[in-house]
Formats: structure tokens, C-alpha cells, sequence
């Protein structure tokens, strides 16, 4: 076992020990402790294998930043288990095996590496005839985790957050921006990190600063510490995105702060050399953090192949813990003050100078076992157990540039520093290339105070380290290859090295290219030293040469946690309850719900719509129309604004008459059609249709406005509630309920009143929309439920019927009213809808005029028209295409067996060479044909008799 | 230093609190409008008031001239509006009378913040310092007119005026939310 005996500050909770399976055996582990320590503990090597090659491979940050640790856990495809917690009886899996992880068949394609040269996809897919075979076999290889799709989502809460500075990274220097914050006035500083416990990159050390940082910042009230948080991406108006990385389905928080502090530390470089992605070879941060944290021993015999401080400074800590260490200094590097090197020497530490690495080999089990070393005077293998790789730094600025920073590169530091922050952004710490101790607490504490005053001052580099930290060229290639630079991606310094061969020779084009960086640790690893690669390939500086951006998300996301709890907005008419009493079945609409058709005993659908629509025929029916657009328009210049919204003329229309109007949009196509009632001089009120209503009602907002109109718009279409009472007996039950003189020469047809209706005052609209005698009745929405109960009380016993959204589309269909778009389409102008009938030409100007002009020049490309089919149910649908010669020359708009025809009739936009036609065919889903005869719509009461109702009408 | 992870679940009350008498004034002289009817008007864009008379009565400034009086007792109720409207209709005010059929839900207890920031993206510091704070705001993905309005022993309360048919939905979100807190 690799477990230690405890330590002080571990982050577990020995006396609480339990089990989860992986890869079908029982691993123990402490509370506390994640998947990967625990694996680390049990002395699990192999806990992955890899995306292309499926080599093996094992824990290799331990912080996050490599695609080794994404493993399936219950279910969970792509978890990462250096981050969370292990949970009793979890099963758990690697990614991307066939056949397990230790028996993985997919370890075949390995040999086929020679035929799977950079740029495969591009050279395979350039011809078509190999296609398919090569598509079937990635889909089927691709990808890592397996979605469960019987699984159950867990879309957990968003939560929002605003605050004066956020300090990303919880280590010292994060500690000390947080503090700083406060002490100059910051009320409330949000402190991100994804340690579950605050220390970052100096949890363990023993120095007291640490200690007591962490001590005043637990006292702070003003401060809020997200542990286990990571921040995933920076947006607009520093919002950044959260994610819970504790929890496996990630909750996420949206956080907008007047300040950011990226304390976020450098990410360790590694070495590149032959099998340098062995099992147990890992960096020496990710060795540290499993010591420190989770008390686990990466291995009993240990090598250090470094060019870092932080390598030595490991290497002591190991021996502290008495593993054997032996520290190799890689060539061309001298890591390390003398001080460092003196107490390396003291705790019995070997420490080779000025090696070059040649290979790992794997021992049995396929981890590594040694290291052969080239050293000034000769060839040696070193025995071990784990290898630990510390080559340098990358500033984990990776949010900043997100956010449109950038990074310049330093020639003596042989690394990346901040060179431009968004505003508002500071940088401190290691990621302004800030190392010591002491320096980072005040780099830290300068970083929060000019966040928490909001200065807009440049990052102070005078605590910058002057000498390099890192490796100038820690690439290390072998004949036998195997250096692998991304080992998301399996790719090695000859898939890089023929890429810029073959012209990929940018940063950019060298990335899409060969993938690097595309993985799913987005190039933490790998970009770097890739970079490395291109320059010294080109003969370039390294500041000729830019990182590319790790996009957001900057961890990987579930996408539940992006989804949140769902709740999609949805409108409910005042009558929804009565609906529901009724037995509504239900349609969306918009966003609206709407009965669709009511249930009847001993109906099935087809027959309940059809008996709502006779009894709309032969006596009285009610629909609720209150997901209408119902917009008020006041003022001396409303009639001018609704000449120019809509096709026909207002100015002239008369006080309490409605007009049906048309609107288009600039190019002239139909966008909405309603009915416009004048109140009063100055007073209209206008119906829009359900989906159009917000559209209408910013288009007149816009004209008001660009046309300096003087009038007011009043949006009420969800404080007016609004029913149609339709049918030849609907003017005799409205009666019942008010006094006011209902008779076809005081309210004719398309006229509107306001009178007092069951109590209430009612707005009331004469119009035909279904073709018979009807009432458009608006009222309050608090009033609606009265009035509609009020209506059914009045009726005599099932002489009222509630109608639905289908039954209304089969009586407007049978008097050959259209639907603005299902009529129409984004391209239908208003004369190829039969509409050009409400189109006032001789106005000055209305919204579409001028392209309607051009159009009518042009001729129609389209014609809508009716037909029919003697038959009791249509043997095709809506949307169904309209055949001549093979071609299609149109679709079916509309549809319906006519309950009061006895006959199939339809709409139908075809093309105008075929309108003409007596008959044409009709092609079904399954390719038959079925001749329709072309008509003249409406198909009932061409004369409009019954809507006008001049006179009594007999049912 | 607060430790937000994870979030405490703690009761947040939600319930429609029935306000049967609303109207909406718009336009520049409503402030003159309300002071010639001896009420006082929020002063700031933005914000409310209680109206004399009641403690449940209410007149909230949205944005800047548009405006809300509300009323949940019967008493008064119906005379405010008919005042409001008549005076209108006598001319002399460049405003008009709106109707507003808003409902109004009502959120509270010590977790009211914790699930107020679940469905809407607000500071609520403003709601902490200003204690007639109004944000016009959209909330659960509809636009609503949030009051702040903590009790008196300083628990967070709040008052969600929305469209009456998104009110159903609000509600439906905040107690969804309630049900997913872990």
C-alpha cells in the first residue's frame, strides 16, 4: 500500500473508511479522499487508457489538468476523479476501453500507428470511397465516456451571485488579495478555488504566513470561500461561470464582480521523452498534492527528473516522508538555490546533474519500473517506481485570455507573463510569475487592493522572478519515437514535427491540424511545449509564436448543470383552471398552452372536434382567444402610426367599426395580421395574433419612436382576458347578460361596442373568423373566470360549448380564412395569400410598401389555393408537396375532413404556372399520389351570410 | 469567512398573496397627479412606498414615470382607483391610466434570498441597503417587478409583481427550485 501513516493537515477523516468498485475490485478509501488518491493509495497504476492508442496510463497531474483522470462513475460518463470526492459503493470505470482497463482490445491500434499519421482525418476523408468505412469505425471509437441514456439527468439549481472582488485561486497569494480586498473596502469578496481546503501550491509546507492567512480570512465575514469551485470561463462584464467540481452532477453559479483577481497559479510543465506517459510517471505538483493532501506515496522508490525549484522542493518532502528520492537535474538547467541543494544533501538525496533523459521502460505490470539517463559520463538506468517530470511553468491565465487579455513570452524568464488584463482584471502570484513565498503574499495583497479600490493600473512586475524557472527546451526526442507532447491526443514530437512539414507551421494551423491542445484538458500540458516544438522547427523566437485560448469551459461541464432546473416560460389564460375542469387536452401555442380539443365521454378525438365545430354550426359554441395580442393605442397620432404598421388605411376608419389589418415586414412579406378597433377618436385597441403579439408591439414601439409620434402604447395582452362567442344563437344568450341592443343594425357585423357585461365592462368585437355570428368579448383578466361561467349559466343545459384550438381551424378552414405563418410562410407576399384585397397602395407610406411594389412588378412566385377531395379522412398531410411532372410545385398549407362539407378541403401555396389547374396530385409520405381538385375558397357560406347575420338565422 | 458550499437548505415561504385592486399611471405628471391626491411618491426611480391609510397598500415606481398603486383590503381599494382615473379623465395631467391585472407572489423566510438567486440574476445588496428598492427584472425567464420587503425582524421578503399568466409559472419555478435543493 502507498497509503502513509497520517500527517499533519491531511484532508482526511481516517476514522471513516468504506469501498467503491473499479474495474471490478473493491478499493477502500477515506473519507476525504477522491477516486484518483485512493486508486494512488491502493497502488492502482493503470487507471486509464489512452484516447487514440489506448495506451496505458495512470494518474498524471492530480490536479485536473489531463484527460487521464475523466473516468465513468455511476453512470457519469467523463467525471473527474482527481476532484471528486469518493463515494461508498460507486461504480466506477475508465473511459474508452473495450474489454476493461486492463484487458483493453482497443490497445491493438497502437500497432496500427504507422497507417495513423497526423493529419488522418484530412487525407482519409479527401476521397468519398472510404468514407463510410472510416466513419463507422471513429464514431464507434470516438469520444470517451458513454452517455447513459436510460439514466436520469440531475439538472441542479443555477445560482447567482454579485460581488465587489472575486479572487480566483484560494492559495497564499489568493488568501492575501482576499484580505487585501476588505481591509480597503470591499463588502463582499467572493474567494474561488477548487481545493476543497484553502492552501493551493503551499498546502503542506509549514510556513506561517500560510497558517495565518488562512485563520483571518475564516474569520472574515465579508469574505465567501467557494471551495471546490472551479472558475470555467470569463464573460462580458467580468460574469464568470462556476462550476461545483465536489459534485459530480456541478452545480452552477453565475458570478458578476466588480473585480477580478486571477490568483490561479502556474500549471507544471512536463518532460517529453520516450514513454514519458508511462503509469506512475506524473508531475511532481500532482505527486506533492497526493502527499500532502491525501497522505499517499506516489511511489516507495522515486526519480525526479526536473528543471524546476518546486522539483527539489518535492524531492524534500518525499524524503521527509521517507520515500527514496533521487533528484536528476535536467541538462542545461541548475534548479535551485544552494540553500536547497544543501538539504537535499543532508536528508541523503542523490542529485545527478545535467541529464538528459533517453526513455522510461515498463515493468510487468506496464508501469514504470526505470529511467535511463544520460549523464555527463555515461548511460545509466535508474530503478524506480513512480517518475516524477517538473520542467516549468505555464501562468494559469487561461480565463483572462478569455476575456481578450494577452500573454507575452520572456526570453529570460523562458516563460509566458501577463502582458495585457481586460479591465478590471489583475493578476498576482505565480500567475504573474511571482514565486517566493513572502513575494507572492504581497503581490497578492498589491492585487487585491487595487481591486477592491478598482484601479485600472498595469500589473507591477518588480516581485517577478529575474531568472528562469523553466526548462528552455525540455523536449527530449528518441529514434523509437513515443515522446508524446499531448497526451490527451496521443501525439509525439513526429506527428508535430510532420505537421509543420507539411505547411501546418502557425500556432493555430498547427492546432486544427494535428489536434494538440484540443483534448480535454484544452493543451494545459501540451501547448507549451508544442509551441516549443513549432518555433524551434521554424528557427523562430518564441515570441513569434502565441498560445492559443482554452475556451470555455475551462473544466469540462456537465451539460445539466448548464441546463439547470428547466423552466421554460409558459402562459396560462385566466380560463386555465376551467379548461382543465372541462377536460382540455392540451397544444402549445407560442409560449401559451391552449385546449386543443375538450375529452367527451365516449368521443375519441376525431369525433369531439367534430362535435365542437357542429355545435358551432348549429347553435352556440365559446373559445378562449385570450393568448390574443391585445394592444392599446392612445393619442392624436395613433391612426397615423397604424397606417404605417399595417397594409390598409385607419385614419379614415370610423369610431366603433374594426378593420381587419395586414402587416408586413420591410421586404414585404407577411409578417402578422389582427383586428383594429376604433374606440374613440384617439383611442384604438388592436389585436395581434398569439405568436406575433411582442413583435407587433415593439414594431409600433420602434415607429413611435422614429416617427416622433405622440401616442401611447399600452401592451395588456396578458391583463385583458378575451372569449368568442360564436354560432346563429350566440346573439341570443348574450343577451341574457346585458342590456345593450344586440341587433344586427345596432351592432353589425365588424362593429365594436363597450357595454357592461355580466357586471363587468366588456370590450366587444362583431367578427366572422369561424364564419358565423360571433362575439369577440375582451374583459379584464380578473373578470374573465365570472364572465365565462357566467355565459354557461345563461345557456340552457348543453346548449354552450367550450371549442377548441383544432375545431376553430377546421370552421375557419371551411370559410377559407388563412393563418398568418402556417398560411404563409417567411417568402409569401400579401397578393400570393389572397390578401392583396386589404392592401391600401394609394397610401404615403407603410412598412413594406416599397418592396411590395417591386414584388408586384416581378409577378407572384407562389399562390395560395383551396381544394378538395371527396373522401372522409385526407390520405396525406399538411405540408405534403403538390407534384407536376415529377417536380414539386408546391405543399399542402391546411388540411381537414370537414364535418359540415362532409369532404376533404384544404389550402395550398403552389406555384402559379399550376394554380390554373382543374386538378393536381398530392405525393404522400410514402411516395403515393392522390389527385386533388382545385376550388374557390371559402368552401362554406360564400356569400358570408351567417357571419354578417343581417337577419335571424335558423341553425 | 462564509462557507457558501454547499448551500444550507432553509425554508423559504412562496404563496400568491391576492392584491384585487391595481392600476398602472404613465406619463410625466403623475408625481403632480398623486401629490394633488395627497400621496407621496417614491422619490427615486426604481423604488416604493407604503401609501397612508393602510399598511397594504403600496405604490411602486417602475423605472421612472411608469407607475403601480396596489391595494389588497377592500376598504379604499376601488375608491384609490376610481380617484386616480377620474382626476385623469378631468384633464390637467399628462399621464394616463393603465391597466395592470398583475399578480403578486409572495417570498420569504431566512432562505428567500438563497431562492430568489436561483430564478433571477439581481445584487441583492441593493436589496440589503435600500429598503424601498423595486428592480425591474427578469425572473425565471419572464419580466417581473421585485419588492423588496423584509420583515420586521430584518428576514428577507420579497414581493414578485409578473404578468398574471406567467404568475402560475413563477410559482411553478420557485417551488421546482425548492424541490431540486440538495
Amino acid at each position: 500500500m502507498f497509503r502513509l501513516a497520517p500527517r499533519d493537515g491531511e484532508w482526511l477523516d481516517r476514522g471513516s473508511e468504506a469501498y467503491f468498485r473499479f474495474e471490478g475490485r473493491d478499493v477502500p478509501f477515506f473519507a476525504g479522499d477522491t477516486y484518483g488518491s485512493a486508486l494512488a493509495a491502493a497502488g492502482i497504476a493503470t487507471t486509464a487508457r489512452s484516447f487514440k492508442y489506448h495506451r496505458r496510463r495512470g494518474l498524471y497531474s492530480a490536479l485536473g489538468h489531463d484527460a487521464n483522470a475523466l473516468f465513468q462513475i455511476d453512470g457519469r460518463p467523463n467525471q473527474r476523479s482527481d476532484a471528486l470526492l469518493a463515494r461508498a459503493g460507486a461504480v466506477v470505470a475508465a473511459v474508452n476501453t473495450a474489454g476493461g482497463v486492463e484487458a483493453d482490445r482497443g490497445a491493438l491500434i497502437e500497432k496500427l500507428a504507422p497507417f495513423l499519421p497526423v493529419g488522418f482525418y484530412y487525407k482519409t476523408f479527401i476521397g468519398r470511397r472510404l468514407f463510410p468505412l472510416f466513419e463507422a469505425l471513429i464514431r464507434h471509437y470516438s469520444g470517451l465516456g458513454r452517455v447513459d441514456a436510460a439514466s436520469r439527468p440531475t439538472q441542479p439549481p443555477h445560482r447567482h451571485r454579485h460581488c465587489d472582488v472575486a479572487v480566483i485561486g484560494g492559495g497564499i497569494t489568493g488568501l492575501a488579495a482576499a484580505l487585501a480586498a476588505v481591509e480597503h473596502g470591499a463588502g463582499r469578496v467572493v474567494l474561488i478555488d477548487e481545493g476543497r481546503r484553502p492552501g493551493g501550491s503551499a498546502t503542506g509546507t509549514q510556513d506561517s504566513r500560510l497558517a495565518d492567512l488562512q485563520q483571518r480570512v475564516a474569520a472574515e465575514p465579508r469574505i465567501e470561500a467557494y471551495h471546490g469551485h472551479c472558475a470555467t470561463g470569463l464573460y462580458e462584464d467580468r460574469r464568470l461561470a462556476l462550476v461545483d467540481a465536489s459534485r459530480p452532477e456541478g452545480g452552477l453559479t453565475l458570478l458578476r464582480a466588480g473585480a477580478i483577481v486571477l490568483a490561479t497559479g502556474a500549471i507544471e510543465q512536463p518532460v517529453v521523452f520516450r514513454n514519458n506517459d508511462l503509469p506512475r510517471v506524473m508531475l511532481a505538483s500532482g505527486a506533492q498534492a497526493l502527499l500532502h493532501r491525501y497522505a499517499v506515496a506516489c511511489g516507495r522508490r522515486v526519480v525526479i527528473l526536473t528543471a524546476t525549484p518546486d522539483g527539489l522542493t518535492v524531492a524534500l518532502d518525499l524524503a521527509a516522508a521517507g520515500i527514496a528520492v533521487t533528484v536528476a537535474c535536467l541538462a542545461a538547467s541548475s534548479p535551485g538555490e544552494p540553500g536547497l541543494r544543501a538539504a537535499l544533501v543532508s536528508a541523503g538525496v542523490a542529485v545527478l546533474e545535467g541529464v538528459t533523459p533517453i526513455e522510461a521502460l515498463a515493468g510487468n505490470d506496464g508501469a514504470v519500473a526505470a529511467v535511463t539517463l544520460q549523464t555527463a559520463s555515461s548511460v545509466r538506468r535508474f530503478a524506480c517506481d513512480a517518475l516524477l517530470l517538473s520542467a516549468g511553468f505555464v501562468p494559469a491565465l487561461h480565463l483572462a485570455l478569455q476575456a481578450g487579455g494577452t500573454l507575452a513570452w520572456s526570453d529570460t524568464l523562458q516563460q509566458h507573463l501577463p502582458a495585457h488584463l481586460p479591465a478590471g482584471v489583475f493578476a498576482a502570484g505565480r500567475a504573474n510569475a511571482v514565486y517566493a513565498m513572502a513575494d507572492r503574499v504581497q503581490d497578492g495583497q498589491r492585487a487585491g487592493r487595487a481591486a477592491a479600490l478598482g484601479a485600472s493600473v498595469a500589473s507591477d512586475d518588480r516581485l517577478r522572478i529575474v531568472s528562469a524557472r523553466s526548462h528552455a527546451f525540455p523536449l527530449f526526442p528518441h529514434p523509437q519515437g513515443k515522446e508524446f507532447v499531448d497526451l490527451d491526443e496521443d501525439l509525439t514530437l513526429a506527428d508535430l514535427r510532420n505537421a509543420v512539414q507539411e505547411g501546418f507551421d502557425s500556432s493555430e494551423l498547427l492546432k486544427r491540424y494535428s489536434t494538440v491542445g484540443m483534448g480535454p484538458s484544452q493543451g494545459k500540458l501540451s501547448n507549451l511545449n508544442a509551441l516549443r516544438q513549432l518555433a524551434a522547427l521554424r528557427g523562430d523566437p518564441m515570441s513569434e509564436h502565441a498560445l492559443t485560448t482554452a475556451r470555455p469551459p475551462w473544466q469540462g461541464v456537465t451539460l445539466g448543470a448548464l441546463a439547470g432546473v428547466p423552466s421554460p416560460p409558459l402562459r396560462r389564460s385566466a380560463l386555465d383552471a376551467e379548461h382543465e375542469r372541462l377536460g382540455a387536452e392540451w397544444m402549445p401555442a407560442g409560449n401559451w398552452r391552449r385546449p386543443a380539443w375538450y375529452c367527451r365521454t365516449g368521443l375519441d378525438r376525431q369525433l369531439a372536434i367534430a362535435a365542437e365545430v357542429r355545435a358551432v354550426r348549429a347553435a352556440v359554441g365559446l373559445i378562449d382567444v385570450s393568448t390574443l395580442g391585445k394592444i392599446e393605442v392612445l393619442g392624436p397620432d395613433a391612426a397615423a402610426l397604424l397606417d404605417l404598421l399595417y397594409v390598409g388605411r385607419h385614419s379614415d376608419q370610423r369610431v366603433g367599426t374594426t378593420r381587419y389589418a395586414v402587416m408586413l415586414d420591410e421586404a414585404g412579406m407577411v409578417i402578422d395580421d389582427g383586428v383594429v378597433a376604433r374606440r374613440d377618436l384617439a383611442a384604438w385597441y388592436v389585436t395581434a395574433t398569439t405568436g406575433a403579439a411582442a413583435a407587433t408591439y415593439r414594431e409600433m414601439q420602434r415607429l413611435v419612436v422614429e416617427r416622433r409620434l405622440d401616442c401611447v402604447l399600452h401592451n395588456l395582452t396578458g391583463a385583458m382576458a378575451a372569449v368568442n362567442l360564436a354560432g346563429p344563437r350566440s346573439r341570443e344568450l348574450l343577451a341574457t347578460l346585458c342590456g345593450a341592443d344586440l341587433g344586427a343594425d345596432a351592432f353589425p357585423y365588424l362593429a365594436y361596442r363597450e357595454f357592461t357585461l355580466a357586471g363587468m365592462e366588456a370590450r366587444v368585437m362583431r367578427v366572422g373568423f369561424v364564419g358565423e355570428l360571433g362575439y369577440e368579448i375582451h374583459v379584464p383578466w380578473d373578470g374573465a373566470v365570472a364572465l365565462w361561467r357566467a355565459l354557461h349559466a345563461s345557456a340552457r343545459p348543453g346548449g354552450l360549448t367550450p371549442f377548441g384550438v383544432e375545431a376553430q381551424r377546421i370552421l375557419r378552414l371551411e370559410k377559407g380564412h388563412v393563418i398568418i405563418g402556417q398560411d404563409t410562410d417567411a417568402l409569401t407576399s400579401p397578393d400570393e395569400a389572397g390578401l392583396g384585397w386589404a392592401v391600401r397602395m394609394d397610401k404615403p407610406f407603410f412598412t413594406g410598401q416599397r418592396s411590395l411594389e417591386a414584388l408586384r412588378r416581378r409577378g407572384p412566385r407562389q399562390q395560395l389555393v383551396a381544394f378538395e377531395l371527396q373522401a372522409t379522412q385526407a390520405p396525406f398531410e399538411e405540408c405534403n408537396l403538390f407534384i407536376d411532372a415529377g417536380e414539386p410545385v408546391g405543399r399542402v398549407t391546411s388540411l381537414a375532413a370537414s364535418p359540415t362539407l362532409g369532404k376533404v378541403i384544404g389550402l395550398a401555396l403552389v406555384a402559379p404556372r399550376v394554380a390554373g389547374r382543374s386538378e393536381l396530385a398530392v405525393r404522400d409520405d410514402h411516395g403515393a399520389l392522390h389527385t386533388v381538385r382545385f376550388t374557390r375558397a371559402p368552401f362554406y357560406d360564400p356569400r358570408g351570410e351567417r357571419q354578417r347575420a343581417a337577419a335571424a338565422l335558423a341553425p | 469567512m462564509m462557507p457558501v458550499s454547499p448551500p444550507k437548505p432553509l425554508p423559504a415561504g412562496i404563496a400568491e398573496a391576492p392584491v384585487p385592486y391595481r392600476l398602472g399611471l404613465k406619463g410625466g405628471d403623475v408625481p403632480q397627479l398623486l401629490a394633488r391626491l395627497g400621496l407621496r411618491v417614491p422619490p427615486r426611480p426604481n423604488s416604493w412606498l407604503p401609501l397612508p391609510g393602510s399598511a397594504r397598500r403600496w405604490c411602486l415606481r417602475l423605472g421612472n414615470g411608469e407607475f403601480l398603486l396596489a391595494q389588497v383590503d377592500a376598504a379604499g381599494g376601488a375608491d384609490l382607483i376610481e380617484t386616480c382615473t377620474t382626476a385623469i379623465a378631468h384633464g390637467g395631467f399628462a399621464c394616463h391610466a393603465v391597466l395592470r391585472q398583475d399578480r403578486c407572489i409572495v417570498l420569504t423566510g431566512p432562505a428567500a434570498t438563497v431562492r430568489l438567486l436561483q430564478v433571477t440574476d439581481i445584487d441583492d445588496r441593493v436589496f440589503l441597503r435600500t429598503p424601498d428598492a423595486l428592480a425591474l427584472v427578469l425572473l425565471a425567464g419572464v419580466g417581473v417587478a421585485l419588492q423588496g420587503e423584509p420583515d420586521t425582524d430584518g428576514t428577507p421578503g420579497y414581493r414578485i409583481w409578473c404578468d398574471p399568466t406567467y404568475a402560475d409559472h413563477v410559482l411553478e419555478t420557485l417551488a421546482r427550485h425548492a424541490d431540486h435543493e440538495p
